[in-house]
């Protein structure tokens, strides 16, 4: 009995001995640190240890490229190595890199890592499965963020269910993520923001990358609305379901909302040019910064799309690079219409360098417009043609290269390169 | 001696007085050297107190392969591939002590992209590596107590599961 009330004392006495340890990192950092130096000395005498007398600068890269795992087991090695992990400003929870833990053992792991880390955290990235009713230990990850100093720049958070389930409850982000005013990139996967009136936005953010599975409906409003609050915005790649908006977006909401945008990526449902937008038409405001433009899931005899590309191409001057992501949904070729781009015959695209079209099906109206493309592009570098092999036969690539080589082009020198693949995703 | 050459030699002096000629394009890689030229201290042979020989020889090889600038585009995919191939082979040492002190030159020389590389070969050495592992390979005594030793483990339990 007697001795069971000594260890039950002993136990608690370890339990406080703990929590002080917890509170005293901060110094004994700082002790680690000198002894770290000792050892260094040490170390270089006698030439052994080779790893632990590098600067602490390096020994942070090399941690900082460690799977976080492997980083934090370092602090077992040795008194030097104990707090060594405890500064490193890129904490990565990649469901991918931790497997067997379940969704509750990598918050866990997020919670004990949070706990003895100190100092700035610049990149946070956090993807994860089955996520269901883990809401407020991600919010409470995210208060922990914005009350670490507010210095994230780099916000990676991917959450899936399990499955093929597209009904599940979108995770909300609480309203202190826009709190985060250094932020400059985010990345979010299968979550969802309150776009209420009220946002702030990001005054911070350049690179935005959105994309939900699942079959909300946002509101056009809402969406742009946030988009014209983060000012400086010049990467929006918008990746939603086809029913993920309730409006599509038109050319006219571009200027407005996005004024610096530089690289622009769509899904075709998301995006539409209004009846009354000719291609002949230009803009009050032209998208002047834009250097990059990408439309997934495009029909190249749907028409509207088209205009909607044209639109694009004849209101950004400084076009550097199209990319087209081709899906052939089974209509028949004949309807091939692409009189839309004919419009285009009397510009230019002075700048543009790279076409790339991923899926060729080699439909009339595909050739049609990588023609009009190498005609009308002078400092044209590369059209890169990628094409799946069930679809287009060695023979049709060959073919396909001859043809583009025949035909007129306003760069000379600009390569053209035609690929086959078993797998163009 | 080189005064037919387009490119102007610079001199380097390695830690055991070797000294190595480079064109100074090449050597313009290393923000350190850059630095000293650009304060006109490059006028006679660099001294490179910490850098040995052979380290030397090596980060030498290194800035050379990444000095070639391919003709045309055209080159450009395979002389890109050709580096990849070109890092991922220079990096494969035969001592440990090697990798190290290649670290070491290149973050004296401040030479980034061979920091970066040499750095993630350290990273992937370790990955995967049990605790034990690691300190064999790189003789790090173990100087805990059982006691502190078992604190660790447990303030830190996830990532010892």
């Amino acid at each position: 009995m007697a001795d069971e009330e000594m260890a039950d004392e002993e136990m608690a006495d370890e339990e406080m001995a703990d929590e002080e340890q917890q509170k005293d990192n901060q110094h004994s950092l700082v002790s680690v640190q000198q002894e770290h130096h000792e050892m260094k000395v040490q170390a270089e005498g006698s030439s052994l240890d080779i790893i632990s007398s590098l600067p602490t600068t390096i020994i942070d890269t090399i941690l900082c490229l460690l799977p976080i795992k492997d980083a934090v087991r370092t602090s077992k090695l040795s008194r030097d190595w104990r707090y060594n992990w405890v500064t490193i400003p890129k904490l990565v929870f990649d469901w991918g890199d931790m497997l067997g833990k379940t969704s509750h053992g990598i918050l866990d792991a997020i919670h004990q890592v949070l706990l003895l880390h100190r100092g700035p955290i610049l990149e946070f990235e956090l993807s994860m499965r089955n996520v269901e009713n883990k809401s407020n230990a991600i919010d409470q990850i995210i208060s922990h963020l914005v009350r670490n100093n507010n210095t994230l720049k780099k916000f990676t958070l991917d959450l899936m269910e399990s499955g093929f389930h597209t009904d599940f409850p979108l995770y909300e982000f609480p309203l202190s993520i826009f709190s985060l005013h250094q932020l400059t990139d985010l990345y979010v996967k299968n979550c969802t923001f309150d776009y209420n009136p009220t946002i702030s936005g990001f005054r911070s953010l350049t690179s935005l990358y959105l994309e939900t599975n699942n079959m909300i409906n946002l509101s056009k409003k809402a969406l742009l609305h946030f988009f014209s609050h983060c000012p400086l915005l010049k990467r929006l790649e918008l990746v939603l379901g086809d029913e993920g908006i309730d409006e599509a977006i038109t050319i006219m909401d571009i200027p407005k909302c996005l004024p610096v945008i530089e690289h622009l990526s769509f899904y075709r449902w998301t995006v539409e040019s209004s009846a009354q937008n000719s291609v002949g038409r230009k803009l009050p405001m032209a998208l002047v910064h834009l250097k990059y433009f990408c439309l997934n899931m495009m029909k190249l005899f749907d028409d509207d799309g088209l205009r909607f590309l044209g639109l694009v191409m004849r209101n950004s001057p400084n076009l550097e690079k199209i990319k087209l992501d081709i899906v052939d949904d089974g209509f028949d070729e004949d309807d091939i219409k692409l009189d839309t781009l004919k419009h285009c015959g009397d510009i230019w695209f002075e700048h543009l360098k790279e076409l790339e079209i991923v899926d060729f099906s080699n439909a009339e109206g595909e050739m049609e417009f990588v023609e009009l493309i190498l005609a009308k592009s002078p400092v044209l570098e590369n059209v890169i043609i990628v094409a799946h092999k069930y679809d287009v036969t060695e023979d049709e690539k060959l073919e396909i290269s001859k043809t583009l080589l025949q035909s007129k082009r306003a760069s000379p020198s600009a390569n053209i390169i035609v690929e086959r693949c078993s797998l163009c995703y | 001696m080189s005064s037919s050459s387009s490119s102007k030699m610079i001199e380097l002096r390695s830690s055991d007085g070797e000294t190595f000629h480079v064109e100074e394009t090449v050597v313009l890689q290393s923000e350190t050297i850059k630095q000293m030229i650009d304060d006109d201290c490059a006028n006679a042979a660099i001294p490179l107190p910490n850098v040995t020989s052979m380290t030397l020889a090596k980060v030498i090889e290194y800035i050379k392969k990444h000095a070639e600038k391919p003709k045309d585009d055209d080159d450009k995919k395979v002389a890109e591939e050709d580096l990849k191939k070109f890092d991922a082979e220079f990096v494969k040492v035969d001592q440990e002590s090697m990798l190290f002190d290649l670290v070491r030159a290149a973050n004296y020389l401040n030479i980034k992209s061979l920091l970066d590389l040499t750095c993630q070969a350290v990273a992937d050495s370790i990955k995967d590596l049990s605790v034990e592992e690691v300190r064999k390979k790189f003789n790090i005594q173990n100087d805990f107590t059982p006691e502190e030793e078992a604190k660790v483990r447990k303030e830190n339990a996830w990532a010892f599961d």
